[in-house]
């Protein structure tokens, strides 16, 4: 269990149990979960396959409810909220980064890019917006639709799109999972670099050692329970740590 | 071919396509795995079956029951005598009447049961309130006759009352009588020769079981009665028969035309109802090509629907197929799987749209009620070939729409199924295929066009089949260019949706033009509605402005009393005369249509009070003179033409030409007028004193009048409508009036059509809502995304509505574009007839557009609420 942090935290977990199906086949993806997300801090949450990794993610997000427990972005608990107001929670205060095919496909990358500040129907911070597109490096490929681009350049406009409303916390699940190694660590560094000089809040899944220890704390999850906890990783602990839990 | 044990099912079941039970099972199963995707291109067969079965089980319906009309009007009659024709032949034949006397000597005859004079024609029933019964332009004939009374003869029977014992007394049948709601010994009024009569009801007749006679009204008075108002005093219209023996018709026959002699004409009832039909079929088939039509043009919209679906779904299950072919399918294996799902979709259902069709019948049947347009009553009548046919066009129409589908399912690359995704989506412009699209549509469009102008010139045998096949290639050139316009089309429009509507519009529109064949193809179904019902518009309108022109110009008359009989029945000719009395009129003429062989050619002529007819209608400059040099009209012995005709029979003022009228004596009359005749096209003119003289008893179908000098219109019309007051039928009109009632007598078909055009429209909706139902099935992920970062539910449904207003729109575009196309071709093509006008109507094709639109966001509505609730996470995951 990881101590109270000092500073509010961006978002929070409460004793959280999500339970799917029920009678024999019942599946708890989450048993009592609680956990906190420092403002400003990089969580990596790590775990075996089946652990409950995404399903965190994914109630902590408002893309699903809780069996029990309570989950709050800043002061807000999502528990109470309804479809409409989850959905503008989403679009204004979180960004979000899948594994895989992220992106409109018939909108340019630059249009993916701002669609959730459009959607909103606010203004676009160009400035803000084009140094997110060079900190990616794709400023002569942002015109281009997402067919158009590599792995690697589908998920930086991903990450972009991720940060460019200035969320309160960013999910990223697995988002380096179907990239090489390389292109893999550009993502990370970029958003290592966002949590660093811009203080964002990154929520991050992976299953990767390296990745995680780009991270400030890794969580390791297992059978649906914090089982551990490092502060600020290296690969070789956090590799330890999961030949410990089997991940 | 080796079955592998281990193979995943969906190879299974494609390794064992070619064994005709399992391939039943395994498309079967196919099927249902997919039964919501099919569910539409179902319906949209069934719905084009339905209307196929429906328009031929009403046309046999309607046939039965003329067939059933005509025997039943003549059952019982072995033999008919009559005079011969005087010209003309078959049913088109004109003959006199024959003696009354007659009767006696056929009755005479050995074998002969019974026989009795006939005389019929127009007379119609006025309540006591002034409801007049039998409106012929509903197509229900007002029908005078004498009563027979005989059972061998017909089978009119008294069911109240008695027959008539005097000259005022009636037999009406029972469905006027219940209408009127009269009883015997009600007084009614009959219009008739002679102009409106008091009579009393003495008895009420069923047509057999029937209350009238296949929705006629009939009323019955005695003999002479009927000659006098009904024909001639004195003569029958023909002599009925009924033998003692049937079979000895012939022998019969022979032995009547021995005793009445050669001047008379022996024929069998048959040949009556044979006559009959003919007549009836010529009137009639028109009504069977529309029908025709109308179930063409739902097959090809449904067609258009289907070919969409499976193109559709083969496109999303391009991977499925190349890891079959992956895995050794042969091509003829995949193609084999596509077309035996189509043909089961298609066998299924046009089951079920067969079921349907004696619903739509019946429906359509009230359809024709509702704009004033009455069918005769029957049972409905389905023949076995009908069925036949509507299941065979529909099984084919479906094989065929999943034809080009399934050769593109065999073609698909087992290197397909590598790739990411296999959502198809053509490259932008330029690429050779489209150049190729556009070569084959524009030659398409073209080929059409050309094969529309000749026919509408009136080459071939048939220019109506050929204008309606180059219309239909026309529509298909334009459906092949469609994917080259989306693009464009959406640029154009979708700007402006995208700048109003923000992200909800802008991935509408680039969703509209992300696969420009699909959006195409299910517009191209609405096209073809909106088209039709464009060149209907247009059409309509320009007829009615080119009568209106026409009336305006060609008729100087003040005020003019319409019958409203289209030549049956009319105005009694007592009218003229009395309104020639009148202080406040100073000319005055009926006019009324006849026919005559002029010169070995049967011709339609107009009778025309000939002193007064020439101040009453614009005839333009005229060679002799129709009023002739003492001012009393051309006589009985003078006629005139309009210059087209006199030119193409090379007549002229003075030419003496023969002329053979009803009573088939032939009459030398010279050509007293030559006339420019630049607005009506009148047939050639005879004064009615001519017709009359013949043993004719004209009515006139209108009289025009002309107000006298220094009387306004006002006065003028008030004091004719008080003269015209004692006949119901007649209704009083100043011109500007009567302009606007004739251009009004395209309203009812108008809106038959309109409803007909209607039906295909909804089946475009179907297309739509399938259409985008597919594409955001497989757009699920996509909507995951926006979901979850942030597109409320109201968004989703928004960018589907404006999605679909795109592709109804651009329907709706191509389709006004082609109808006035259309329009612009038949209008121009009917100047020679008389459409001198082009008018494009802003109003109405402004709601057509609206009616498009609205179509769009119909169809959005389920597609859009299944995008919006679609569960965030679920949909994610797919
Ligand atoms: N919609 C669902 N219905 C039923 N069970 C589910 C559902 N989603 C997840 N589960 C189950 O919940 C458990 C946790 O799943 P979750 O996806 O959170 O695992 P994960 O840690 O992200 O695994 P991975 O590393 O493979 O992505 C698993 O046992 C999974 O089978
Ligand atoms: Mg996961």
């Amino acid at each position: 269990m990881p101590p109270r942090p000092l500073t509010p935290p961006a978002a929070c977990v409460r004793s959280a149990v999500k339970r799917y199906g029920t009678g024999d086949t019942a599946v708890t993806a989450l048993d009592d979960v609680t956990v906190w997300f420092p403002a400003g801090s990089f969580t990596a949450i790590m775990g075996p396959s089946g652990s409950g990794k995404s399903t965190l993610m994914h109630v902590a997000a408002g893309l699903d409810g809780l069996t029990a427990g309570e989950v709050f972005i800043g002061v807000d608990e999502l528990g109470a909220m309804s479809d409409n107001e989850l959905t503008r929670l989403r679009r204004d205060r979180l960004g979000f980064v899948f594994q895989a095919f992220n992106l409109v496909p018939t909108l340019s990358a630059y249009e993916n890019i701002t669609l959730p500040i459009r959607l909103a129907g606010r203004r676009i911070d160009t400035a803000w917006v084009d140094e997110l597109v060079g900190m990616v490096g794709l400023t002569d490929r942002v015109e281009h639709r997402p067919s158009e681009l590599s792995g690697g350049q589908q998920q930086r406009v991903a990450v972009a799109r991720a940060l460019a409303s200035r969320p309160e916390i960013v999910f990223a699940d697995e988002p380096t999972g179907n990239l090489d190694s390389r292109t893999g660590s550009e993502i990370l560094a970029f958003m290592r670099r966002a949590v660093r000089e811009m203080h964002q809040t990154i929520v991050m899944v992976t299953h990767d050692p390296v990745a995680a220890s780009h991270a400030d704390h890794v969580l390791f999850l297992a059978d649906g329970r914090i089982v551990d906890q490092i502060d600020d990783p290296d690969p070789e602990r956090v590799l330890d740590r999961m030949k410990q839990f089997g991940a | 071919m080796t079955v592998h044990d281990n193979t995943p099912d969906i190879v299974d079941r494609t390794y064992r396509v070619g064994g005709a039970a399992t391939t039943i099972t395994t498309t079967l199963r196919g099927l249902r795995g997919q039964s919501r995707r099919l569910a539409t291109t179902a319906l949209a067969v069934m719905l084009g079956v339905a209307f196929t079965a429906g328009t031929l089980v009403l046309t046999d319906t309607l046939r039965e029951s003329f067939d059933g009309m005509h025997v039943d009007a003549h059952a019982g009659v072995d033999l008919a005598v009559r005079a011969p024709a005087s010209f003309g032949d078959g049913p088109d034949a004109v003959r006199d009447r024959v003696d009354a006397e007659l009767t006696a000597a056929v009755a005479a005859v050995d074998g002969v049961a019974a026989a009795a004079g006939r005389t019929s024609g127009w007379a119609q029933l006025s309540g006591p309130d002034g409801t007049l019964l039998g409106d012929i332009a509903s197509g229900v004939d007002p029908i005078g006759e004498n009563w027979i009374g005989d059972e061998r003869l017909d089978p009119w029977r008294i069911v109240d009352g008695s027959p008539p014992a005097s000259a005022n007394e009636v037999v009406i049948d029972r469905a006027a009588a219940t209408t009127l709601a009269v009883a015997v010994g009600d007084p009614v009024d009959v219009l008739a020769l002679g102009g409106r009569h008091a009579m009393t009801i003495s008895g009420i007749a069923t047509f057999g079981d029937n209350d009238d006679r296949f929705g006629t009204v009939t009323v019955m008075f005695d003999e002479a009665t009927a000659q006098h108002l009904l024909g001639e005093r004195g003569r029958h219209d023909v002599v009925v028969v009924a033998l003692e023996e049937p079979a000895a018709a012939d022998v019969v026959a022979d032995d009547i035309r021995r005793s009445v002699g050669a001047a008379h004409e022996v024929v069998t009832g048959a040949t009556l109802v044979d006559e009959a039909r003919a007549v009836h079929l010529q009137d009639w088939g028109f009504f069977d090509t529309v029908m025709k039509g109308f179930a063409v043009i739902a097959l090809v919209v449904g067609g258009f629907i289907i070919f969409n679906t499976f193109s559709i779904t083969v496109a999303q299950r391009t991977r499925e197929f190349a890891m079959l072919r992956a895995i050794g399918a042969g091509r003829g294996q995949v193609l084999g799987s596509v077309l035996t799902e189509s043909m089961a979709v298609g066998v299924l259902a046009s089951l079920v749209g067969l079921g349907g069709g004696v619903g739509v019948s019946a429906g359509l049947r009230s359809l024709f009620t509702v704009f004033g347009l009455e069918l005769p009553d029957g049972g409905v009548v389905v023949r076995q070939g009908s069925l036949v046919t509507a299941f065979a066009v529909g099984v084919a129409i479906t094989a065929l729409s999943a034809l080009v589908p399934a050769l593109r399912a065999a073609r698909t690359a087992p290197i397909a199924a590598m790739r990411e995704s296999a959502i198809e989506t053509s490259t932008p412009g330029g690429s050779a295929g489209s150049r190729t699209r556009i070569a084959t549509g524009s030659a398409v469009t073209l080929a059409g066009a050309g094969a529309m102008a000749s026919g509408l010139a009136g080459a071939g045998d048939d220019p109506i089949v050929l204008v309606g096949l180059g219309g239909l290639a026309v529509f298909g050139g334009v459906a092949a260019l469609g994917p080259v316009l989306a693009r464009p089309f959406g640029r154009l429009v979708g700007g402006p949706i995208a700048s109003i509507r923000g992200v909800p519009g802008q991935l509408a529109r680039d969703n509209a033009t992300r696969s420009p064949k699909r959006t195409a193809s299910t517009a191209a179904a609405l096209m073809i509605g909106v088209g039709l019902v464009g060149f209907i518009t247009i059409l309509a309108a320009s007829i009615k402005a080119s009568i209106d022109e026409m009336v305006t110009a060609g008729v100087s008359a003040d005020i003019v009393v319409e019958s409203g009989s289209f030549g049956f029945g009319g105005l009694d000719r007592s009218l003229v005369t009395e309104l020639r009395s009148l202080p406040e009129v100073a000319a005055v003429s009926g006019s009324t249509l006849a026919s005559a062989e002029i010169d070995g050619e049967v011709s339609e002529i107009i009778g025309i009070d000939s002193a007064d007819y020439g101040r009453l209608i614009d005839l333009g400059s005229t060679e002799g003179s129709l009023a002739g040099p003492d001012g009393t009209g051309l006589g009985l012995d003078r006629m005139a033409v309009n210059a087209d005709t006199a030119a193409e029979r090379g007549w002229s003022v003075g030419s003496d030409v023969p002329v053979t009228l009803a009573d088939g004596a032939v009459r030398t009359l010279t050509i007293g007028a030559v006339v420019e005749d630049p607005y009506i096209g009148v047939p050639p003119m005879v004064d009615t004193a001519l017709l009359e003289s013949a043993g004719l008893r004209p009515f006139d179908i209108q009289v025009f009048v002309a107000a006298a000098d220094g009387v306004d219109r006002d006065t003028v019309l008030a004091a004719v409508a008080s003269v015209a007051e004692r006949l119901p039928n007649a209704a009083v009109y100043d011109r500007a009036a009567f302009a606007e009632d004739r251009a009004g007598l395209v309203d009812p078909l108008l809106g038959v059509v309109y409803a007909l055009l209607a039906f295909a429209v909804l089946i475009a909706t179907l297309g739509i809502a399938n259409t985008l139902a597919l594409s955001i099935m497989e757009r699920t992920r996509e909507i995951g995304v926006l979901r979850a970062i942030g597109a409320t539910r109201a968004q989703v449904r928004a960018a589907v509505r404006w999605e679909s207003v795109m592709i109804a729109g651009f329907g709706t575009a191509l389709g006004l574009v082609i109808g006035a196309g259309f329009g612009w071709a038949v209008v121009r093509a009917l100047e020679t007839e008389g459409i001198t006008r082009l008018v494009v109507p802003t109003v109405p094709l402004a709601i057509v557009v609206a009616i498009a639109v609205a179509t769009g966001v119909g169809a959005a509505v389920l597609p859009a609420r299944r995008a919006a609730r679609l569960d965030v996470l679920e949909a994610l995951r797919s």
